[in-house]
């Protein structure tokens, strides 16, 4: 198919701007749902990140599910709030889902 | 019978629950009215001290920044450590534990006052604090011959405070 470069170059351009809108809009949630569950407070665990309101460390939990415990579980044993440990796993899920080397 | 205060980074269901099926220990949980208030770890201190129950915890930090607020006489911190090669599980905490209770059989008669004392896999550190800083007494490890002893005449050392 033949393609007026010029226009190419629109398409690609406003590809290229709908995604960098789209990953902005998608930074920006990942960004607000890590902020509203997760601190870091130098005079909390010492400014390790931790789960919202507590003194457990968000890699303690991630610990925990990579040793094979579900959310709920992990949620119920350690008393922290369900919604919050979701949070922290969407958030993350969405930062990490862009390249990081091109 | 040994009396613990779970810090809250410590605390879980699972182990106040193997605790209390053992017999041999008196557990606080971390306070639910103190859930979801940011503590700091000063506060940490400053609510559980002076209390006649030893802190168990997991942050190995605490003493070290916190040397300031700790009392000259406390009833212990016992901190499980962890030098294995991933992040801290509850699965960890729980072999530290056994691991030095197998060690200790006489561990819930023991007398942990103004010791600080750090479990990991392979040994236990007894620091206490001195001129405003943990300075350590000894390190014990399990395979030494003397392990027994180095550890509990530390802690006897500690339990009469010099000002």
């Amino acid at each position: 198919m033949n393609r007026d470069s010029s226009h190419q170059n629109t398409i690609d351009d406003h590809a290229t701007s709908s995604n960098g809108d789209a990953l902005a809009e998608r930074l920006s949630i990942a960004v607000q749902l890590m902020n509203d569950s997760i601190d870091i407070d130098p005079d909390v665990l010492s400014g390790v990140p931790v789960v919202r309101g507590t003194r457990i460390s968000v890699a303690r939990v991630l610990a925990e599910i990579a040793d094979n415990s579900n959310l709920s579980a992990i949620a119920d044993n350690l008393e922290i709030d369900f919604q919050s440990l979701k949070n922290i796993i969407e958030g993350l899920s969405i930062r990490l889902d862009r390249p990081f080397a091109e | 019978m040994i009396h613990v205060q779970f810090d809250e980074c410590f605390s879980s269901k699972r182990v106040k629950a193997l605790c209390d099926a053992e017999g041999k220990v008196s557990v606080s949980t971390f306070p639910h009215r103190l859930r979801n208030k940011s503590l700091k770890d000063s506060e940490v201190v400053g609510r559980f001290f002076p209390s006649h129950s030893a802190l168990i915890t997991t942050d190995h930090r605490l003493p070290i920044k916190q040397a300031e607020h700790i009392p000259h006489e406390h009833p212990g911190i016992i901190v499980v450590r962890n030098n294995g090669p991933h992040t801290q599980r509850e699965r960890d905490i729980i072999e530290v534990l056994s691991n030095f209770k197998r060690r200790v059989p006489q561990w819930e008669r023991l007398t942990w006052s103004n010791s600080i004392v750090e479990l990991y896999q392979d040994r236990v550190e007894i620091y206490s604090i001195r001129d405003g800083n943990p300075t350590r007494s000894v390190v014990a490890r399990f395979d030494d011959s003397d392990f027994l002893i180095a550890f509990t005449g530390a802690l006897n050392a500690h339990l009469t405070r010099e000002r």
